[in-house]
């Protein structure tokens, strides 16, 4: 039992660090990103191809190639995101609501159709090379529960890599910035904040959350493929949801309690059922709390 | 243009090159028993997915060209003109849908069966872009599980006609209806109260998740393998035409009738209220439009549409697997409603004939296009939204 939900919390943290960059744009922006669960494939697949050419250029250090690995992926995220802003929203800001969803599905049908084209429409396998060491080595607990070493990496990075998220939000001049564009985007801009900047920072961002999480579960799971981004963004922007839309622990906590919901869902009906259960839960979370878990009521802006 | 604009398009291209290159020019080779990977610079295969690129380019970048020379040819532009007013002359005429339809009917009559497939998929395609239609262009809400509603439609005709033997596809329409709307209504109450993106989103988990069930009960839905249709289901010849001629009159009829019913209902006072609220949501609701029961009507309305061109393709194709509500076929027709114009009944049925059409043609000349065609209608829905968000019928007004 205790297993079961440490592999949902392992999900979970996963979960988490890609809403947080569903809830942080719908919080500047008051739209869905709907090419991040792209952003995350690609930041799986970058990070294999960076292992790759580490290998390739360095033969035999096996952790240098790893952290090359998760530094391409960060990079080629960051760009992505960045393109993504600059081609999907930037130029429909002040459009009808329609404009800039209907281009940002368009993007992520391109990105996952590019990636199918160049790379392989097949999966992709993970290293075992690098992921060996994470995979072989547990850690015992206590009776009945063993955590390998791996998902103490994933927790530990996604805690972490949280944990500097607030620090960036609460205590930086970037972070006063940002929660001051989400606040009023016209007043932030009249006390000289560069709302532009700001916004490209924030799904630049969002983006390198979502390729960490991409590095992580491509090892997690051994394998990638170019559809990866579609069931993780739906799951993702389920938990964001779930702890209330634009409200940044609140994606935390939905992104774990999704994680545990889904192993239980899995240990108690069956593994067939499990998206199902993501279904169900936002949809009783619309109809019951469409502001969320921790999310506050506030009145419409007209 | 200014110098500054050309460098940041510079740096923007220098970017795109940057973050493409590994996928594009790289190959992965992986030893699974050591478990190392290496990523080595592969030229072919980069080629290879750039000439397959190529065609989609070069048409498009043809098709710009060619609109910008008949946009500037003056003597192109006052024959447009003077056809256009004939049409419109014509139009007015209230026997002008009788005449048309009568025209299309005809095809029935003298068409191979390769010519009435395609046809056939055409008026489905159009039955569905229309349907979608009335929650993205008249109401302004984003679907993007459509193709969950069409799966719907056709499992509703798949299994009754599994479980009473005899049922023939009009006698199964009603139900599929009933269910379309039952369904559309509850899955559209919770997110229909709020802002109109939480629809998309629940929308596109409605589709996966219909997908997922069907394949999970498969006692009751056949699982993976899907359903076959009874021969005593499907329709039935008729006046001494062939099967195929008479699915795609039946079709053909259903694609008028829907373009009159949308017609109607877009001049009544529904259709206006679903305007004002695509306009503005607040200021409709000022107005007294009761604004979620209007959204949740046009939604139940537009799930009715999915089923019935589901029941359609069900008898047609003969056989039903959960694939039909994949994530794809969604696109391809919100891909069409978005090229025709939002909000354009023309609009729609010129969409689903360009974008059905087209890549039929295009195959049998390039074997691979079939690969590229999600991402050609990726592009079409950005590069629409930026440069003509109204589509190539609608009129800058409405949207």
């Amino acid at each position: 039992m205790l297993e079961i939900i440490l592999n949902g919390l392992v999900r979970g943290a996963c979960y988490a660090l890609v809403a947080l960059g569903y809830t942080m744009v719908y919080g500047i922006l008051g739209m869905i990103n709907f090419a991040h669960g792209e952003v995350f494939m690609i930041g799986m697949f970058a990070s294999v191809f960076g292992i790759g050419v580490a290998s390739v250029l360095l033969p035999g250090y096996l952790f240098i190639a790893l952290i090359v690995g998760f530094i391409v992926s960060i990079l080629i995220a960051a760009g992505f995101g960045y393109a993504n802003e600059r081609i999907a929203y930037r130029r429909l800001r002040g459009a009808h609501l329609m404009a800039p969803l209907t281009s940002a599905i368009g993007l992520s049908i391109v990105l996952q159709n590019f990636i199918m084209l160049s790379v392989t429409k097949d999966k992709i396998d993970f290293p075992q090379a690098q992921s060996r060491f994470f995979l072989e080595n547990q850690w015992h607990v206590c009776e009945g529960l063993t955590i390998s070493y791996l998902q103490l990496l994933i927790l530990g990075t996604s805690l972490v890599v949280m944990g500097a998220l607030f620090w960036v939000i609460h205590r930086t001049r970037l972070g006063m910035a940002m929660r001051a564009v989400a606040q009023d985007r016209m007043m932030a801009q009249l006390v000289g904040v560069s709302v532009n900047k700001t916004i490209t920072t924030t799904f630049v961002i969002g983006s390198v959350l979502a390729s960490i999480a991409g590095v992580m579960v491509s090892m997690y799971q051994g394998v990638a493929r170019f559809d990866s981004g579609y069931l993780m963004g739906l799951k993702a922007f389920t938990a964001a949801v779930l702890g209330g839309i634009g409200n940044i622990p609140g994606a935390v906590l939905g992104g774990f309690i999704l994680g545990v919901t889904e192993d239980l869902t899995s240990y108690g009906v069956g593994s067939d059922w499990k998206n199902l259960t993501t279904f169900l839960i936002l949809m009783v979370v619309l109809l019951v709390r469409p502001r969320g878990l921790l999310g506050e009521r506030t009145a419409n802006k007209v | 243009m200014k110098t500054r604009a050309w460098g940041s398009t510079i740096l923007l291209g220098i970017l795109l090159v940057a973050i493409t290159y590994p996928f594009i020019w790289l190959k992965l080779s992986y030893e699974p028993l050591s478990g190392v990977l290496r990523a080595i610079p592969d030229f072919k295969r980069g080629f290879a997915f750039l000439s397959g690129l190529a065609p989609l380019v070069g048409s498009g970048l043809g098709i710009y060209f060619l609109f910008r020379f008949l946009k500037q040819n003056s003597f192109f532009q006052k024959k447009t003109t003077a056809v256009y007013h004939s049409y419109k002359h014509i139009r007015r005429n209230s026997f002008f849908p009788l005449i048309l339809f009568l025209v299309f009917a005809s095809l029935a009559f003298f068409s191979g069966p390769k010519t009435l497939n395609v046809l056939i998929m055409v008026g489905i395609y159009m039955i569905l872009s229309l349907g979608l239609n009335v929650t993205i262009g008249m109401t302004g809400l984003l679907v993007l599980g459509y193709a969950g509603f069409f799966a719907l439609g056709g499992y509703t005709f798949a299994i009754l006609q599994q479980k009473i033997p005899g049922v023939t596809w009009w006698m199964a329409m009603p139900m599929a209806c009933l269910i379309g709307a039952a369904v559309g209504g509850l899955v559209g109450l919770p997110c229909l109260r709020l802002k109109g993106d939480y629809l998309a989103i629940v929308t596109l988990g409605f589709a996966e998740s219909f997908r997922e069930m069907v394949r999970n009960m498969s006692g009751f839905t056949g699982g993976d393998s899907g359903l076959v249709i009874q021969a005593a289901s499907k329709v039935q010849p008729l006046f001494g035409l062939g099967v195929k001629s008479m699915v795609y009159l039946w079709v053909l009829a259903a694609v008028f009738l829907t373009v009159i019913i949308l017609h109607r209902l877009y001049y009544s006072p529904l259709g206006r209220a679903w305007t004002a609220i695509r306009e503005n949501e607040i200021a409709a609701e000022a107005m007294g439009v009761p604004v979620v029961k209007m959204k949740l009507l046009a939604f139940s309305l537009s799930a009715v549409f999915a089923a019935i061109a589901g029941v359609f393709y069900t008898a047609h194709i003969g056989f039903l697997n959960p694939e039909s509500s994949a994530f794809e076929i969604s696109v391809l027709v919100l891909a069409m409603v978005i090229l025709g114009g939002l909000g354009s009944i023309p609009g729609a049925l010129l969409g689903s004939f360009l974008l059905y059409y087209i890549p039929t043609i295009l195959r049998d000349y390039f074997p691979t296009i079939a690969d590229y065609r999600l991402l050609l209608f990726g592009t079409i829905m950005v590069i629409m939204m930026l440069v003509r968000p109204q589509g190539l019928l609608g009129s800058k007004d409405r949207v």
